[in-house]
């Protein structure tokens, strides 16, 4: 007889019920043993009415004297096994605790969650690299003089290293860009160009 | 799913709905566009507005008006083709082109010149069946959806003005020249309602961060997305690798979305019923490279509009920058005002200041003096109608490379354009010009502009050239030996692949091409329309995407997903069990079928690694190879063994069950029984007959630590073809034969071929066949390159190169090849040679009293007679006993005709 039952719903944020996800309970070890696999409880499909249950026994995560109860997470998982939530972790839930073996859950989207990057530039080095990589594939040794490479080169660097910098836009009194570096995110920035307000 | 901005990269907030793609994806759709530029995008929605299912991908990425901040360093990387690191092989022209959703269109000044009827003429008299009313109509159309308006007064800055103000004070034998405003296309921002029109920042190279640009991002692919009628999806950070067709049908294309830096993350397959490539010029002819379509012409005939720049000095401050760069031009000298052959436009520019940093052609304190002058200046380009003299080819990596030579035409109109461009800004008060030519950087009166003429004369070479429009490769026209498509686009033999960018020009326009090249789309989008039976339906190909039927496409965090959702299908279980044999029998155990060149091997399941391309995933896909082999027992029982191609005389003996596992319910446990495996154990899925997915683990049953995501599989393609499938094909008779000359002719990319994989291409050999001499070259790795010498029976097809090795092909397909590299390796022949290179090599003086010495070394290491074992092969490494040929040890690869 398994000792512990976990009980549960997935729904959307309308209230309806989500199918066609499998939802996967872990035993978390990672406070003790931050480098293994946790172990899994269970793994079901979440039935027709957006429940489900999954029932499983000590046995499956006490290897050793240190774990007394576990610590339960769930994950689900959209139909083609992508994982779409992760719940938090409950510690140490006793068989009985069925308040901390319920988990009724809301989902939103059945995506994939990508974390979003606070800076579309970041990887611009990368791009250049990248460039650089490819231009060296296309260019052709035999056919151009060393002296152009050179100069093309040192005029990029120099362009690149110095023309770039707010201190040189100064120096040359370059009005610059007319908008912040992260527009979007200072929503209320002005439309108007410097040289206009003037 | 439809109605999206798709890509690889997240970002907070975008103004179309975006969603980051997170695995591989299939489509089966009416339409594949590729390209999102000023063709792509308004075929793309033309054909949604009509009905069609459309997919657009687009090898750049998706930026919308608020992320374009004006900076060029943080927008040229993301705008611009590579970083607008993108030159002519000689890298003495750069050519700027975009690669984001909108392409060209997005960083473009938005000028918009009708086609001139000159034009419209001399490309009908080439077969370009299109007529005047047409292109009317289509500029009409365009025309409005872009909002294109005559640049106003308040709109010419300070640089255009001089410009025109230039122009007016200008005479040839005492008459005035032609000059005008242009047209552009910006207009209502949809993003904020209170601009209605141009704030003219001049940041048009940047992207439009008011999203006033009517670019084809706030236009075509706007309506598009945003209409609740069209399916309609744009795939960004997608680049196409390949068009796929049969007998004259386009069946759809492969696409890669990369990263920023340029690797896989995800693959596409979209079939579709119409393949139209609009990646622009350069991109579509390599495109059409890589799939091996149109023959010789593709790639021929690529005109640039180069563009030599002179600047005026002013001791008043002209603040070029602000304000609108390209609103003012010339057109006395141009294709504009009746110039039938070549000549050119002088039209108002500003760059902002790293790119001007970029065009000034000189170095350290001049470069500064010269900078600092930076608002004093004054700029206009000649845009000279060029000959399409150009070439595209395709690099070793397969890039485009492009080779441009300057004709006589072009260099007399540059030098006559530069001197007049100076000739101007001197009357109009400018104290000194500068120039684009690196010997003539600056001039001080008008008596010098003589010798900026012969500069330019004499070496162009010293011009600092750029260009924005790059046309032709894939001409247009009626003659299908000399054109890649017809009138309509259509590319000649197939029925449902088109063309349609600025690839097809059949000459160079002559006036700045985005409106032609639009209009065209219009025209070319309708045709279509009107000719939509004539597509034929077409299969549904999952080509090398990740799919659950086929594994080994996918990465390992993939295969992991799948695994923790698919039900191991019980009932085939049975089935588990191979091949008794243990060498492969032509049409029992093992076969080959040419025509969809898929391998079936049942000798065992050949087990693959996931695609990811990281270091050890490589190291365990070349070097660390495995097989499994089962037995049945009884219905419930299967023995296996499993063995890793590396360790010849390892097998790690098993037995399968099925098994109810917590966590992945039912799954066949396969149980190592004797040390050290038996401290490991896998957990095998079998998705089909030929299919299972599997995880490895070490440590106790049911709580083991995961290793590793794993594919096993009896049939594959021969993308994945082994050591033993390659032999097993190259040995036999019924499935390949010694090419003749003709028919190897050709260039051929080839393939390393390990027990367990196949490479990346490794080298490609070029088979030249003229007046029936075959001439072989080959270039490995693109740094090792030479000749050998062929020799073909009928039986035989070798060739030699100065290593003790040689080269033995055998025909497959007409596009594929089987080869090995090999030597005798017991016969005196084999070390020999090496031993006499390694002395030539380094010729270490030997006093006469050594080589006697010498000799007996050379005497020790001859192993005449010594045998190596077939288990010394590993890896790349093959050997093969041969009662005729003695042991022969050496390297096998596939080739792939690339042209
Ligand atoms: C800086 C600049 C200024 C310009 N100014 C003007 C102007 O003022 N007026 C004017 O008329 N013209 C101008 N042009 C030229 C004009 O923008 C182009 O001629 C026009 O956009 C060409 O259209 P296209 O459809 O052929 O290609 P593009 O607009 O360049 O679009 C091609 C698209 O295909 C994508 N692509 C390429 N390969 C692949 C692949 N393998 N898979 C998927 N996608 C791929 C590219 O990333 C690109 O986005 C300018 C161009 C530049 C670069």
């Amino acid at each position: 007889m398994p000792d512990y039952v976990i009980k549960g719903s997935l729904k959307d944020a309308k209230g309806q019920p989500i199918t066609n996800v499998k939802v996967q309970a872990n035993d978390s070890d990672q406070q003790w043993f931050e480098d293994r696999n946790d172990d899994f409880l269970g793994n079901v499909w979440v039935k027709s009415d957006g429940t489900f249950e999954i029932p499983f026994d000590s046995k499956q995560f006490q290897e050793g004297w240190l774990e007394g109860n576990p610590d339960i997470y769930l994950l689900i998982r959209n139909s083609s096994g992508e994982i779409v939530h992760q719940t938090e972790i409950r510690i140490g839930v006793k068989p009985s605790d069925t308040r901390n073996l319920t988990f009724d859950i809301v989902l939103d989207s059945l995506e994939k969650r990508i974390e979003p990057s606070a800076d579309p530039y970041a990887q611009n080095n990368a791009r250049v690299l990248a460039a650089f990589a490819r231009l060296g594939d296309v260019f052709d040794i035999r056919v151009s003089d060393t002296e152009r490479v050179l100069k093309l080169l040192t005029s990029a660097v120099n362009a690149w290293s110095l023309y770039t910098r707010e201190e040189m836009w100064k120096v040359i009194k370059y009005d610059g860009p007319q908008v912040p570096r992260y527009p979007w995110k200072e929503p209320k920035h002005s439309h108007k160009l410097g040289w206009d307000r003037q | 799913m439809t109605n999206y901005v798709y890509g690889v990269e997240s970002f907070e907030k975008r103004a179309e709905k975006y969603k980051v793609v997170t695995h591989d994806l299939v489509r089966n759709v009416d339409a594949c566009v590729i390209g999102s530029g000023a063709a792509g995008a308004i075929i793309a929605t033309k054909l949604a507005e009509a009905g069609k299912s459309v997919v657009l991908l687009e090898r750049g990425g998706y930026y919308d008006g608020e992320s374009m901040n004006q900076r060029e360093e943080d927008m040229i990387p993301l705008l611009w083709k590579n970083a607008a690191a993108n030159f002519t092989s000689n890298l003495r022209l750069a050519i700027a082109q975009g690669s984001c959703l909108g392409g060209s269109t997005v960083i473009n000044d938005a000028v918009c010149f009708r086609m001139p009827d000159l034009v419209i003429e001399q490309w009908r008299a080439t077969g370009v069946s299109i007529t005047k009313k047409e292109w009317d109509q289509a500029n009409d159309e365009v025309s409005k959806r872009i909002n294109v308006k005559e640049v106003t007064e308040d709109e010419l800055n300070a640089n255009a003005r001089k410009l025109r103000e230039a122009c007016e004070k200008f005479r040839i034998d005492g008459k005035p020249i032609k000059h005008w405003n242009n047209r552009r296309n910006c207009g209502p921002s949809f993003t904020d309602p209170n601009l209605t029109k141009c704030v003219k920042c001049g940041f048009c190279h940047l992207g439009c961060h008011y999203d006033t640009k009517q670019s084809m991002l706030v236009t075509y692919i706007h309506d598009a997305l945003n209409n609740p009628a069209a399916n309609y999806t744009a795939y960004c950070n997608c680049e196409v690798e390949r068009i796929t067709y049969e007998d004259g049908v386009a069946t759809g294309v492969d696409g890669i979305f990369r990263d920023a830096s340029g690797n896989e993350k995800f693959r596409i397959r979209v079939n579709a019923k119409l393949v139209v490539v609009s990646a622009g010029a350069i991109a579509s002819s390599n495109l059409l490279h890589k799939s091996k379509i149109g023959g010789e012409k593709v790639g021929k005939g690529l005109a640039v509009h180069p563009a030599p720049f002179v600047m005026g000095h002013f001791k008043g401050e002209i603040r070029g920058n602000q304000g609108i760069p390209m609103s003012y031009t010339c057109h006395e000298f141009g294709v504009t005002n009746g110039i039938k052959k070549g000549g050119f436009l002088i039209e108002s520019i500003f760059l902002p200041i790293f790119q001007m940093a970029i065009a000034i052609p000189t170095f350290g304190a001049d470069h500064f003096r010269m900078m600092k002058e930076f608002n004093n200046y004054t700029m206009a380009g000649i845009m000279v109608r060029d000959e399409p003299v150009g070439e595209v080819s395709m690099s070793y990596g397969g890039s485009p490379k492009v080779r441009y030579e300057l004709s006589a035409q072009t260099i007399n109109d540059m030098a006559r354009g530069m001197g007049i461009l100076a000739r101007m800004w001197f009357d109009v008060g400018a104290t000194s010009i500068i120039t684009s030519h690196r010997d003539v950087p600056e001039i001080r009166t008008r008596a010098d502009i003589p010798k900026l003429k012969d500069a330019v004369r004499n070496s162009p070479d010293g011009l600092m050239l750029g260009s924005a429009h790059p046309q032709g490769g894939n001409k247009m026209g009626g003659d299908e030996n000399e054109s890649t498509v017809d009138s309509d686009c259509r590319v000649f033999g197939f029925k449902n692949l088109y063309v349609c960018d600025a690839s097809v020009f059949p000459t160079a326009l002559g006036v700045n091409p985005q409106l032609t090249v639009m209009a065209l789309a219009t025209i070319t989008a309708n045709r279509m329309v009107k000719n939509w039976n004539s597509f034929p339906k077409v299969k549904e190909s999952l080509g090398s995407t990740c799919h659950i039927s086929q594994p080994r496409f996918c990465n390992a965090e993939t295969i992991g997903e799948i695994f923790a959702v698919m039900d191991h299908d019980a009932k085939l279980f049975p089935k588990l069990a191979n091949s008794a044999e243990k060498k492969p029998a032509i049409g029992k155990n093992w076969s080959f079928d040419s025509k969809t060149l898929r391998i079936y091997n049942d000798l065992y399941w050949r087990g693959f690694y996931a695609r990811d391309t990281d270091a050890l995933t490589n190291l365990l896909r070349y070097f660390g190879g495995f097989y499994k082999k089962f037995w049945k027992v009884d219905d419930t029982t299967h023995k296996g063994i499993t063995h890793p191609f590396e360790t010849q005389i390892v097998d790690a003996k098993s037995i399968a069950k099925e098994k109810e596992v917590t966590g992945f319910g039912k799954v066949i446990h396969l149980e190592y029984e004797d040390f050290p495996f038996s401290t490991a154990y896998d957990l095998l899925k079998m998705v089909d007959e030929n299919t299972i997915i599997g995880k490895a683990f070490v440590g106790p049953f049911g709580k083991g630590r995961e290793l590793f995501n794993f594919s096993m599989s009896r049939a594959y393609d021969v993308d994945f073809v082994s050591e033993e499938d390659l032999i097993t094909i190259f040995n036999s008779n019924e499935l390949s034969h010694a090419p003749t000359a003709r028919e190897i002719a050709g260039r051929w990319e080839g393939m390393l071929v390990s027990d367990s994989a196949v490479t990346p291409r490794a080298q490609i050999f070029y088979f030249d066949y003229e007046d029936g001499e075959i001439d072989m070259r080959y270039s490995f790795a693109n740094m090792l390159h030479g000749r050998s010498d062929v020799r073909i029976t009928d039986k035989l097809f070798r060739f030699d190169d100065p290593t003790p090795f040689h080269d033995e092909l055998r025909m497959v397909t007409p596009d594929l090849v089987v080869g090995r590299w090999v030597t005798e390796w017991s016969s005196e022949d084999a070390l020999q040679p090496f031993i006499e290179d390694f002395r030539r090599i380094l010729p270490i003086p030997f006093s006469s009293a050594a080589e006697p010495f010498l000799d007996r070394i050379t005497r020790t290491l001859n192993v005449r007679g010594a045998r190596l074992p077939k288990e010394a092969g590993v890896s790349f490494l093959g050997v093969e006993e041969d009662k005729i040929k003695g042991t022969r040890i050496g390297l096998s690869y596939v080739l792939k005709r690339i042209a």
